[in-house]
C-alpha cells in the first residue's frame, strides 16, 4: 500500500481546514498539485505546501506526521482508505465519513465523527464534547460506523445517534446518548449522570450508572442473546479494541419515558 | 476631486441616451457638466465598455424580522455557502438568506447601488433599519406595511374620514422612517387570525366587515393624496393560488385609475386550465397592465434551485407549508398587527408547477410592453436569490439561451406555455430602464438612476460581452457617490449607503388618538415605537435622504 506523507513544518497559527486531504480526493494528484491545495481560505490563503512537507505518493493511505488542535475536519467525508494522524486534531474530525479508517494518535476536539455514516474512527487520546453530534439544523448525529475512544469523552457523546457503535474506554461526560434514536454506546468505565436523557430508541451499556433518572424504569435482569452476537461482531471488526465480553445477565432500564421510552440502558454490574 | 469617465457607451434612459459614446465627469460625488479646462484627478478610459447608472432593486427582502427567522431556521443555508473575510470585507455566509454584510457586498459586486426592503412591519421597523444599517455598500429604504393592522381596520370599519386615515398613513411613514406604503394580502393577514383561510377581493373580513377592495382603494388614495411618489405597493389577494389571475384582473380594473404597484405579479398570474388545473394567466395580466397606465409591476421571477420564501402573508404562507423543502417552516403573528411566514422552497425544473412558474414570469416580462412600468425582481429570496439577476437578464436578452433553457424544464410545462413563440429580446436600453431609471422614477429617488448633470455618482461600468450573464455578473467598475468601490467584480472600498425616506405633511393631532390607542393595546409606548433620526445616523455610519413628496393631480 502506497502512502502519502505530510509532515507538519511548524505549529499552525490559524485554524486549518484539512477536509480536502482524503485519499479519495487526492488520488491521481502529483505532489506539486497537492501542495497547491488551499487549507485556509482567509485573505492570507494558506496551502498544503505552506504548512506541510509532502512526500510519497497519493494512494489508499495518508499519513499526517504531527498534529494540532487547529487541524479541523480531518478525514471529513472520507470514503475508503486509511488516514493516520500522529498527534492531535481539532473540530469535526471524521465528519460525515462514509467508509475506511481514521486513526487519530492523539486527542480529538469537539464534534468528532459528526454525522458519521460508516467506517471506523479510532482516537488513542480523549475526545471533546458533542461526539458524533449533528450540526445545527441537521437531524442525525452518528448515523453508522464505529467510533472507539481510548481516553475520555466530553459531554453529550452520541447526541441524536441513529445507528452505529460508540465505544469509550475512559470516562464519559454527562448526558451521553442524549436524544438518541438508535445505535449502541458502550462506556467501559460506567455511564455518567444524564445518560440517555430524552432518548427514543437505542442502547447504552456500562458497568454502572452514576445517577438513575426518574424517567427510566428498572425492568430487572435479562439474559440477552443479542449481546453474545454483538460481542462476536465487535471482536471480528475491532480485534483488540473490542469492548470486553459481558459475563452475567445485565440489569435493564427502559426510557426515556419523557420521550418515546423505547431506549434501554444495560448495567452489567447490577 | 474630479473624475472623468472617458469614451464609454452610455445607456441613460432617464435622459434619452441610448448607447451614445459620451464622457462623464464626476466632481465630489456628483455628475457635472464638462468643466472648461479643469484639472482631472482621475481618468478611466472606458472605450468599448457599457456605462449605466448604478442598479436599483425596488423589492428585495434584506431586512426585518422575516430574514432573521430565515437565517435562524436554515443553518444549512449558511454553512453551504461560507464567505471568508477579505482584506476589506468581513466574513459572512448564506445562499438564499445571506448575512447582512454579505448581501451588501454581493449587491455592489453585481453593480447595484440601492436596495429597498418592501415589507417592513411598523412594529419591526427598528430591527429592519438596524439590519439595513449593517448592509454596506448600497443605499436602502423600506416600505411600511399597513392594511392588516388593527388601528387602520378600525378606522376603515368605522368609515372614518379619509383625512384621518391619511394622517395615520403619513404618521406611519414618519414613525418608521419609510419611503412608501406596502399592503400585503389586504385585510387577509388579520382575517387569518379570525380563522378565515382566504379573503378574495370582495370577501368580507368576519370581524371588521371590510373587504380587500376597501383596503386597496383607501390606502392607494391616501398614498396618492399625501404625495408619496411611489404608489401603494400591493401584494394582492390569493398569492400562489391557481385561478388567482381573475383576482388580479379585478384588482387592476377595480383600482379605477388610482396609481398602484402590483408586486411579484408572477405569483398572481395563475389560471386553472389543463389537466393539472394550473395554467399561465400571463397573457391576460399583461394585456391589462399594458392598457392600464396607472399600474406598474415587478415580476418576482422564479429561478430553479434552493431558496427560502419569506412573506408577511401568513395566510398564504400557511397554505404553502406543505411544500416546505427542507421540511420546516415558521408562520407567526406579530404584535397582533400583522404576521409573517417563512417557508424554505426548492424550485425544480422538472416539476410541472415550478417550471410553469418560471415560464409565467418570463412570459410577463416579454408580453408587457412598457419597460418603465415593469421592474426586474425575483422578490429575493422568494423566487430566487438576487444573485441570479445576471442569469435572468440573459434569459430576457438572449432568445437562443432562453430556448436552450426551455429544453431542460418539464416538457408538459414547456408545452403549455407560449414562451417558445415569444421572439422579443430585451435591449440594453430596456434593461437600463427596468433596473435603473424605472425604479428610480417610481420610488421618487431624486438624482438616482440616471447619469445627467446633478445626479449622484452611482455608476456601473460593464464589459460589452455577448454572454450577458457574465457581463452583468461582474462589472468592471462600480462607483458609489463618485468613489470607486468595485473593480473587476471585487470590492476595493467599503462604503456605507444612505437611507431614503419620504415625509409627507400631516396633522399631528392624530397622535392624540394614537397615544390613547397605544396605551390601551400596544406592548410598546408610542414614543418608543417611533424611530428617531439618530437611530439611523448613529455613530456616523448612516445618513438620511428625505425624498420630496408632492401631491399629484
Ligand atoms: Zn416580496
Amino acid at each position: 500500500m502506497s502512502a502519502l506523507k505530510l509532515k507538519l513544518r511548524a505549529a499552525p497559527s490559524r485554524r486549518l481546514d484539512l477536509s480536502p486531504l482524503i485519499p479519495g480526493r487526492l488520488a491521481g494528484l502529483s505532489i506539486a498539485e497537492i501542495e497547491k491545495i488551499a487549507i485556509y481560505a482567509g485573505p492570507e490563503g494558506l496551502t498544503v505546501g505552506d504548512c506541510f512537507a509532502v512526500s510519497g505518493a497519493a494512494g489508499d493511505a495518508l499519513h499526517i506526521e504531527g498534529g494540532s488542535d487547529k487541524f479541523d475536519k480531518v478525514g471529513a467525508e472520507h470514503a475508503g482508505g486509511e488516514i493516520i494522524v500522529d498527534g492531535d486534531v481539532g473540530l469535526y474530525a471524521g465528519r460525515r465519513m462514509k467508509s475506511g479508517r481514521l486513526d487519530i494518535r492523539g486527542n480529538a476536539g469537539d464534534c468528532l465523527a459528526s454525522n458519521l455514516r460508516g467506517g471506523i474512527v479510532i482516537v488513542s487520546g480523549s475526545a471533546g464534547t458533542h461526539l458524533g453530534g449533528p450540526l445545527a439544523g441537521e437531524k442525525d448525529g452518528l448515523a453508522g460506523g464505529t467510533v472507539v475512544v481510548m481516553g475520555d469523552t466530553g459531554d453529550l457523546a452520541g447526541e441524536r445517534m441513529r445507528r452505529g457503535t460508540l465505544v469509550v474506554k475512559g470516562r464519559m461526560g454527562r448526558n451521553a446518548g442524549a436524544r438518541m434514536m438508535g445505535g449502541t454506546i458502550i462506556g467501559e468505565q460506567g455511564l455518567s449522570a444524564g445518560a440517555g436523557v430524552q432518548m427514543r430508541r437505542g442502547t447504552l451499556i456500562g458497568p454502572s450508572l452514576e445517577a438513575q433518572s426518574a424517567t427510566f424504569v428498572d425492568c430487572g435482569t435479562h439474559e440477552l442473546l443479542i449481546l453474545t452476537i454483538m460481542a462476536a461482531y465487535w471482536r471480528r471488526t475491532l480485534g483488540d479494541l473490542a469492548p470486553p465480553a459481558i459475563a452475567s445477565a445485565p440489569r435493564r432500564l427502559m426510557g426515556d419515558l419523557s420521550s418515546l421510552g423505547k431506549g434501554e440502558i444495560l448495567l452489567t454490574e447490577g | 476631486m474630479l473624475i472623468k469617465l472617458t469614451g464609454g457607451k452610455v445607456y441613460d434612459p432617464a435622459n434619452g441616451i441610448d448607447g451614445e459614446i459620451r464622457d462623464i465627469y464626476v466632481r465630489d460625488g456628483v455628475i457635472v457638466a464638462p468643466p472648461a479646462d479643469a484639472r482631472i484627478d482621475e481618468e478611466y478610459s472606458l472605450h468599448g465598455r457599457v456605462v449605466m447608472a448604478g442598479a436599483i432593486d425596488p423589492h428585495t427582502h434584506i431586512g426585518g424580522g422575516k430574514m432573521t427567522i430565515g437565517r435562524l431556521m436554515l443553518p444549512e443555508d449558511h454553512r453551504g455557502d461560507p464567505v471568508c473575510r477579505g482584506h476589506l470585507t468581513r466574513a459572512g455566509c448564506g445562499h438564499a438568506v445571506p448575512s447582512t454584510l454579505t448581501a451588501g457586498y454581493r449587491y455592489a459586486e453585481m453593480g447595484y447601488t440601492a436596495c429597498f426592503e418592501p415589507a417592513m412591519l411598523p412594529a419591526n421597523a427598528r430591527q429592519a433599519h438596524m439590519e439595513m444599517a449593517d448592509t454596506p455598500m448600497v443605499d436602502k429604504g423600506a416600505f411600511a406595511m399597513l392594511g392588516s393592522d388593527d388601528f387602520f381596520l378600525r378606522q376603515l370599519a368605522a368609515e372614518d374620514d379619509i383625512e384621518a386615515i391619511k394622517d395615520y398613513v403619513a404618521w406611519t411613514l414618519h414613525a418608521t422612517q419609510a419611503i412608501a406604503i406596502k399592503v400585503v394580502n389586504p385585510g387577509g393577514i388579520s382575517a387569518f387570525k379570525f380563522n378565515q383561510r382566504q379573503l378574495d377581493l370582495d370577501e368580507q373580513h368576519v370581524h371588521y366587515g371590510i373587504t380587500p377592495r376597501d383596503v386597496l382603494l383607501t390606502l392607494s388614495r391616501a398614498v396618492k393624496e399625501l404625495g408619496v411618489t411611489h404608489p401603494l405597493h400591493v401584494h394582492g389577494c390569493n398569492l400562489g393560488v391557481p385561478g388567482n389571475v381573475e383576482t388580479t384582473e379585478n384588482t387592476i380594473i377595480g383600482m379605477n385609475g388610482l396609481p398602484v404597484h402590483l408586486t411579484h405579479i408572477q405569483f398572481h398570474s395563475y389560471g386553472t386550465e389543463g389537466d393539472r388545473k394550473f395554467s399561465s394567466g400571463a397573457a391576460r395580466v399583461a394585456e391589462l397592465v399594458n392598457s392600464h397606465k396607472n399600474v406598474s409591476i415587478d415580476v418576482g421571477q422564479v429561478l430553479f434551485g434552493q431558496t427560502c420564501t419569506a412573506s408577511g402573508d401568513s395566510m398564504r404562507q400557511y397554505g404553502n407549508t406543505k411544500s416546505a423543502n427542507p421540511k420546516k417552516w415558521v408562520v407567526m403573528d406579530i404584535e397582533c398587527d400583522a404576521g409573517c411566514g417563512v417557508v424554505p422552497m426548492r424550485y425544480r425544473d422538472k416539476s410541472f408547477v415550478n417550471a410553469l412558474q418560471w415560464a409565467i414570469g418570463l412570459e410577463l416580462f416579454l408580453l408587457i410592453d412598457d419597460p418603465w412600468r415593469i421592474f426586474l425582481t425575483t422578490d429575493h429570496p422568494n423566487g430566487a436569490p438576487f444573485t441570479f439577476y445576471p442569469h435572468l437578464i440573459r434569459l430576457l436578452m438572449d432568445k437562443g439561451f432562453r430556448n436552450d433553457m426551455m429544453q431542460k424544464i418539464n416538457p408538459d410545462a414547456a408545452a403549455s406555455s407560449v414562451l417558445a413563440s415569444l421572439d422579443r429580446e430585451y435591449t440594453l436600453y430596456e434593461v437600463a430602464i427596468m433596473t435603473r431609471a424605472g425604479p428610480a422614477r417610481s420610488l421618487g429617488l431624486k438624482n438616482r438612476g440616471h447619469l445627467g448633470v446633478g445626479a449622484c455618482g452611482d455608476i456601473t461600468v460593464y464589459q460589452d460581452l455577448a454572454d450577458r450573464e457574465a457581463m452583468f455578473a461582474t462589472p468592471v467598475f462600480v462607483f458609489k457617490n463618485g468613489e470607486l468601490v468595485v473593480k473587476g467584480g471585487r470590492i476595493v472600498k467599503v462604503v456605507q449607503g444612505a437611507t431614503h425616506v419620504a415625509r409627507p405633511d400631516f396633522d399631528r393631532g392624530i397622535e392624540k388618538s394614537l397615544r390613547r390607542y397605544f396605551e390601551r393595546y400596544h406592548t410598546v409606548g408610542l414614543d418608543n415605537f417611533k424611530l428617531s433620526d439618530d437611530e439611523i445616523i448613529t455613530d456616523g455610519r448612516g445618513r438620511l435622504v428625505i425624498q420630496p413628496t408632492a401631491a399629484r393631480a
